[in-house]
């Protein structure tokens, strides 16, 4: 009897222990984030409420999620090129928000380089939002919803830009996806079926390189041989530094969610997994700074691409794409503009 | 305590209050010898004039810790233009700094609501002339530089000279007619990080006295 209490005590305080310290072996295969802040439930919750509300566009139309929509992945389903204000359409595909805190460069193009800046861009582009932050700052200053929830947060009675960017940035650096099934075998929770696990094989054979895991990006650019949309003239990172060897480079992005965010590449041109498959297969354009793993393509055959997309559906993360805390925030219904 | 230990201690009171005493520095934009007044012609030439609509420009003051503190300095507001450094800098630069640039902080002089940040991509605008010149027989031609970069070859943060900060001045003065006959009107448009933009940069700050 006392040894059967010794045992139960010694199970209870192991319990207890793990409960404790809080051991959470998901982001052990997880490389360190590029950007470490405190998480605050306030300045999170503050800055959800700004990422649904389209007081941030210039005839209060277009919040940021317009075009990254919580059940796509925070990416946006459907449309090739994202739409913005008056019924403008862009020029790229809204990029999926997910493990912002390990990226280093951000947009197609890697035109931004801190996510405290990057809502200035859709802000003030006159396509996307509209608006100017100067005239997003005097808004929020006018309602006094904004005044009381920036007043709790950031203990000030004068909303300025920077704890706008700073309630922003809270929200979208804790959109983590990390429960899909690909995690749960990387925490020998599950594990994968004999055609994902051919298709894991491909994958690291083939794709690893750009698609690194555990994030499915290395947060680098690449051009992947898609030749040149003659009506949009997107170079990408070329735009930016004005380098030949940049031409047709875009943001390697993450493979996670890959069935949320359709369509697939900077505009959005490809509709289904396999497109993007027969891409990498035949489709490979010749360049002179084409990304070194795909000069001459990737060779699959029909069976290897339904192997290497079962894996990939691996990355789906339900999770991420359900949790409540990420989703419309019901509060702001209440507010009137 | 004997006269030369005081003597060193008043010595070294004298150098920590030196290093952190505050210094106001009262800056003036003139064209010849004249204030520049926004939205009024000056002339370049018997012929030709030239007149600002904008003229605004960032300093970047690095004290003897490290420190850096940021001024926005707008030749339309008076202010602006008043300086209280919060101790002496060891260095000033044009714009803002690189580290500042690569991690921003949008709160003072560095509030994105002035416009002397891009949105379209990262990067304050350390320099924004805007002006017209006219010439005789020749339609009016739009100045516009928006000089900004920070990235090692496009990085149009410059220190300016010694002379700018030397002992006891309490005026800088920064010569926009010097500026504006030093340039070639190749390029009247710059509004990215480039080349040309550090030129621009690099005659402005030799413009400063």
């Amino acid at each position: 009897m006392r040894k059967k209490v010794f045992v139960l005590m010694m199970m209870l305080f192991f319990a207890m222990l793990t409960a404790f310290v809080g051991v959470d072996n998901s982001e052990a295969y997880f490389p360190p984030k590029r950007i470490n802040i405190p998480f605050d439930q306030k300045s999170f919750e503050l800055g959800r409420l700004l990422f649904y509300d389209p007081i941030l566009s210039s005839n209060n139309t277009i919040s940021c999620s317009s075009c990254h929509s919580s059940y796509n992945g925070f990416a946006h389903a459907d449309h090739a090129l994202s739409h913005g204000i008056n019924n403008s359409i862009l020029t790229r595909n809204a990029p999926a928000l997910f493990n912002l805190a390990w990226q280093k460069d951000l947009m197609w193009d890697g035109a931004i380089n801190s996510l405290l800046a990057q809502p200035l861009a859709p802000i003030s582009n006159h396509k996307e939002m509209g608006s100017s932050i100067k005239e997003v700052v005097e808004k929020l200053n006018r309602n006094s919803f904004y005044r009381l929830k920036f007043g709790e947060v950031f203990q000030t009675s004068f909303i300025q830009s920077h704890e706008v960017l700073t309630a922003l940035q809270s929200f979208q650096i804790n959109l983590i996806s990390k429960n899909a099934k690909y995690d749960s075998v990387m925490q020998h929770l599950a594990s994968f079926t004999a055609q994902e696990e051919r298709g894991y094989a491909l994958f690291q054979n083939h794709c690893n390189t750009c698609h690194q895991e555990p994030l499915f990006t290395n947060t680098s650019f690449a051009n992947n041989g898609l030749p040149i949309d003659t009506q949009l003239k997107d170079y990408g990172r070329f735009n930016i530094t004005q380098l030949t060897q940049d031409s047709m480079m875009f943001k390697v992005p993450s493979l996670r969610n890959l069935s949320y965010t359709y369509p697939y590449m900077h505009d959005g041109r490809f509709k289904t997994l396999n497109e993007v498959m027969n891409h990498y297969s035949k489709g490979i354009a010749k360049a002179t700074f084409i990304a070194p793993e795909l000069k001459g393509g990737i060779a699959l055959n029909a069976e290897e691409k339904v192997d290497l997309i079962a894996f990939l559906l691996t990355l789906n993360d339900q999770h991420f794409l359900k949790n409540k805390e990420y989703s419309y925030p019901i509060e702001l219904r209440n507010i009137t503009k | 305590m004997n006269l030369r230990t005081l003597f060193c201690i008043c010595i070294t009171f004298c150098f920590v209050l030196q290093t952190h005493a505050q210094k106001n520095v009262q800056w003036r934009c003139l064209f010849d010898k004249e204030t520049l007044i926004l939205n009024h012609s000056y002339a370049l030439s018997a012929s030709d004039s030239i007149t600002f609509q904008v003229c605004k420009f960032y300093l970047t003051a690095l004290d003897s810790s490290g420190h850096s503190s940021y001024f926005l300095l707008d030749a339309e507001d008076e202010k602006s233009l008043l300086l209280n450094f919060p101790s002496v800098p060891k260095q000033l630069y044009l714009g803002v700094d690189v580290q500042m640039n690569q991690n921003p902080v949008f709160k003072g002089a560095l509030d994105p609501i002035y416009g002397m940040y891009w949105t379209w991509q990262s990067g304050f605008i350390h320099l924004k002339i805007e002006a017209s010149i006219s010439r005789k027989g020749s339609p009016k031609q739009k100045l516009e530089y928006h000089i900004g970069g920070f990235e090692n070859a496009t990085n149009t943060c410059l220190p300016m000279p010694e002379t700018v900060l030397s002992n006891g001045k309490n005026e800088c003065i920064v010569s926009l007619s010097d500026f504006v006959r030093h340039l070639d009107f190749s390029k009247t448009s710059i509004m990215s990080p480039q080349p040309a933009a550090v030129h621009i940069a690099q005659l402005f700050t030799n413009c400063i006295k």
